[in-house]
């Protein structure tokens, strides 16, 4: 008899916190590239987690908050505390500033590129990192193009200067006609100096050297001095750039997921370890390369 | 007649009038419609030339952009020489932000010795007054001024922005660094301004002049009904008096005679009611003399038709009348055999009934001798009075009057073949041999005397007709033909079988039809006969009841040589 009540009070009593998992999950913006990391990772998590218990239905609970210009962050802040989730997702910058005060919640942030530089060091939080291998963009681009060898770069050298020795260091074969700018006025003239001297203009992710203007300069450059241009977004090859090295923002969400997995399953925030670099991959503009005379090997073109 | 001028003509011309309204209405409207034009036109001209400033202002500011992110004079030299070389621009200035001059060009076409360049300084307090008043037009007394900010998109503040604000198109900020002035010649503005207004004035006088052409032509067209009106009605103040004044009479007069010719009407139709009246009462009157004369008409049909109907019967009652000689005749005959032996017969019967009495009365002695008397008396009165032959003569006087009676009985027969009058109406199958045989019957003896009658009878089928009317058309043409041959000569009937018809032709050896009087002889009341010996129906009643049977009946007769009727009746009635 009192093992029948024991077992009746276990059925209809409310569910644990601990047979469920609830993630709360914070964006900075509806942008596209947030939306796919966003949907990866639930789609990711959902396939990951076995179902169990009473709320199983599901595998996992998952709350989202979207962020606007308007919103405060305290009290987005304390909407988030309320849902008492299991683990807060943060994607983007603005999402990590409004939920790196909690300590006590572990937090997995996404397309952040220096989480410290919002949250200083936290314990909770675990950063999915925002930079791809140094060099790797060149050396997918060489597979291509064997013949390229001089490269030319115009960077911040306070910004970038390390990881230009970074991609020197993974690249010795290649020669480097460096443009190092102290401000983004010098940007046309510097490009303008590197005619007739590199086989290849690398864009590099640095504020100074690269504006919605100067966007423009290398562009315009790569088209008159039939030059390929390698740049870091979808929208650089849609503007005119012959390459682009882009993160993979689906592989990102499933790495995440692949975090909040382990997590749910008992590691240890401090025992997770992320990725080095985040998942990359190279598109060409056929159109562009066509019209540059690139002869690239049908097999390797995507 | 020479006509005055409008001018003359006009305080008592209508039509002179009418053309002048027309031409002040027209000059108002071309006045009108001349200003309107104009300033549509200007309007759009300045509209036009607004536009097409601005456009040029934000084009320019647009391609200036990277000089003047970079201050660079040559490459802005570059984008305004283009604009240069357009007729209407005057100057062009490009100024960054902070008001530095990068590039202040003038248009070679438009040079003069005289103008004063402005300073560094007046462009930058310019520039503060455009900024001020929000306002990117100017115009002075000899120029238009457009201006326009060069403008471009913000730095990325941090990494994140350069990879997902690039991404994003729309969510870069905007910051003005610098303005473009393009500067833009009055003077070309006001030429084509004045071009407008002479070409817009022209085109108005040009049509005016048309229209006015056009309305007096038309004015004089419509009244020329009311002058030759007017040159009627009073020709010699024509031209002088007032055309209003001379219409207002003549109306006044015509008002007048219309009275007084409606006052005529009236009259005239009081009159003309009067007739109508009468003519309706005579035309009622004739009416019923009409009635009277279709009463008096039906009357006179209706006793025709009695008439008509009494002479059928007549006709009727002689065929009857024939009939009944015949049969009398006939029954008269086998009467007198009859009658004629009963005396005979009587006196045999009385004789040889007295012998048989004497014969008994010895037998029915019994005293022998007496009986032997008796016998040799009653043997010698028969013998005295013949009585075997009484016996001969008896048998002989039965057998006549037998004869006589099977004689009577085959002349009713005959007769009710003939009449069948309680069935008329009725179609019945008959032969028509028979039929012939039977009127034959009924033909006056002593007509047919010398008449030898040849049968030459096919062997037909029996026809349906009705019996009674057919033997009378028989009757009527064995009675004609008998009476044509004048009781001597030879009649041949023939029957024969055609295709679902039966044929009976009667030709007699008489001496024929006259030709004009044989399309008659199926004409009622048509006789060759004279009064008091026919009717003149007989035929006209056969035709009917052949064609009733829907059969034929044809004469066909040549003088000399004989008449022959041709009946053909259906085999069957459909």
């Amino acid at each position: 008899m009192p093992l029948l009540l024991a077992l009746l009070i276990t059925l209809l009593s409310p569910l644990s916190p601990a047979w469920a998992f609830e993630v709360t999950v914070v964006q900075s913006s509806m942008a596209k590239p947030y939306q796919e990391v966003h949907n990866s990772f639930s789609q990711e998590l959902r396939h990951r987690l076995p179902r169990s218990g009473l709320k199983a239905i599901a595998s996992f609970q998952e709350n989202s908050i979207y962020l606007t210009k308007d919103d405060q962050p305290k009290v987005t802040r304390s909407l988030v505390l309320s849902q008492s989730p299991d683990l807060i997702v943060a994607i983007g910058q603005q999402a990590l500033a409004v939920v790196s005060p909690i300590t006590t919640i572990p937090i997995i942030t996404l397309l952040v590129a220096v989480p410290e530089r919002v949250s200083g060091p936290q314990d909770n939080i675990l950063n999915c990192p925002l930079t791809t291998r140094p060099g790797q963009a060149l050396k997918e681009i060489l597979q291509r193009l064997p013949k390229i060898k001089r490269i030319g770069v115009v960077y911040d050298p306070s910004r970038s200067g390390s990881k230009i020795k970074a991609i020197k260091k993974a690249c010795p074969d290649l020669l480097f006609i460096e443009r190092p700018i102290s401000n983004s006025r010098y940007v046309i003239k510097e490009t303008e100096s590197l005619a007739g001297k590199i086989d290849l203009l690398l864009m590099v992710p640095d504020i100074t050297a690269v504006t919605p203007l100067t966007e423009s300069t290398y562009i315009l450059f790569s088209l008159q001095q039939r030059v390929p241009l390698v740049g870091f977004t979808a929208q650089h090859l849609k503007r005119g750039a012959t390459f682009a090295y882009v993160f993979d923002f689906a592989s990102m969400g499933n790495q995440a997921a692949a975090l909040a997995s382990k997590l749910k399953k008992g590691t240890p925030l401090t025992r997770l370890k992320t990725p080095d670099y985040a998942a990359s991959r190279l598109l060409t503009n056929e159109i562009v390369a066509k019209k540059l005379g690139l002869q690239l090997p049908k097999e390797e073109r995507p | 007649m020479k006509t005055p001028s409008l001018l003359k003509r006009l305080p008592h011309s209508l039509e002179a009038r009418i053309i002048a309204s027309f031409i002040i209405i027209l000059l108002v409207m071309a006045t009108v419609l001349d200003v309107l034009f104009i300033t549509i036109q200007k309007d759009t001209y300045t509209n036009d030339m607004q536009t097409h400033g601005f456009t040029m202002a934000r084009m320019l500011a647009q391609s200036a952009r990277t000089g003047v992110f970079s201050e660079d004079s040559d490459l802005l030299q570059e984008a305004t020489n283009s604009l240069l070389d357009l007729e209407r621009v005057h100057q062009i200035v490009i100024m960054t932000s902070t008001g530095k001059v990068l590039v202040s060009n003038r248009s070679p076409h438009h040079a003069k010795p005289h103008d004063i360049e402005p300073t560094e300084t007046n462009w930058q307090e310019k520039l503060a007054d455009v900024r001020h008043s929000n306002t990117l037009f100017w115009e002075d007394e000899d120029h238009f001024t457009f201006w326009w900010p060069v403008q471009m998109s913000m730095a990325y503040q941090n990494i994140e922005d350069l990879y997902f604000n690039a991404e994003e198109e729309n969510n870069e900020s905007i910051q003005e660094i610098g303005h473009v002035a393009i500067i833009i010649d009055k003077g070309y503005y006001l030429q084509g301004v004045r071009q407008i207004l002479i070409r817009t004035g022209i085109t108005i006088a040009i049509l005016s002049i048309l229209a006015i052409v056009c309305a007096t032509l038309l004015t004089r067209h419509i009244t020329t009904p009311l002058r030759q009106l007017l040159q009627k009605i009073n020709p010699e103040e024509h031209g002088t008096a007032p055309d209003v004044d001379i219409l207002e009479d003549t109306m006044l007069s015509l008002v007048e005679n219309l009275d007084s010719s409606f006052t005529t009407i009236n009259n005239l139709r009081e009159g003309l009611e009067v007739t109508v009246a009468e003519r309706t009462q005579e035309l009622s009157q004739a009416n019923e003399e009409l009635q009277q004369q279709k009463a008096n008409l039906e009357t006179t049909l209706s006793e025709l038709q009695n008439a008509q109907a009494q002479l059928v019967q007549s006709e009727k009652m002689v065929a009857l009348g024939q009939v009944v000689a015949g049969v009398a005749h006939e029954i008269n005959n086998t009467i007198n055999f009859i009658s004629a032996s009963l005396p005979s017969l009587n006196r045999a019967v009385t004789c040889n009934e007295e012998a048989l009495n004497h014969f008994i009365g010895t037998a029915q002695s019994t005293d022998a001798t007496k009986q032997l008397t008796l016998l040799d008396e009653a043997q010698a009165f028969s013998k005295e009075h013949e009585c075997a032959q009484n016996s001969q003569d008896i048998a002989l006087l039965l057998h006549s009057i037998s004869e006589g009676t099977k004689r009577t009985i085959q002349v009713v027969s005959a007769l009710q073949a003939f009449s069948r009058s309680n069935e008329e109406g009725k179609f019945t199958s008959m032969s028509i041999a028979d039929a012939v045989d039977s009127t034959l019957l009924f033909i006056d003896k002593h007509k047919r005397k010398n008449i030898s009658i040849i049968r030459n009878y096919g062997d037909t089928p029996r026809v349906t007709c009705q019996i009674g009317s057919i033997n009378q058309v028989f009757l009527n043409i064995l009675n004609n033909a008998m009476q044509a041959m004048e009781g001597c000569g030879t009649l041949t009937i023939t029957t024969r079988a055609l295709k679902n018809r039966v044929q009976i032709l009667f030709k007699d050896s008489g001496p024929g039809i006259p030709l004009d009087i044989l399309p008659m002889i199926f004409d009622p009341f048509f006789t060759t006969k004279e009064v008091g010996q026919g009717t003149g129906l007989g035929l006209s009643i056969s035709y009917r009841i052949v064609k009733d049977h829907q059969g034929e009946i044809v004469v066909t007769s040549k003088e000399g040589e004989g008449t022959t009727f041709a009946v053909s009746l259906p085999i069957e009635q459909v």
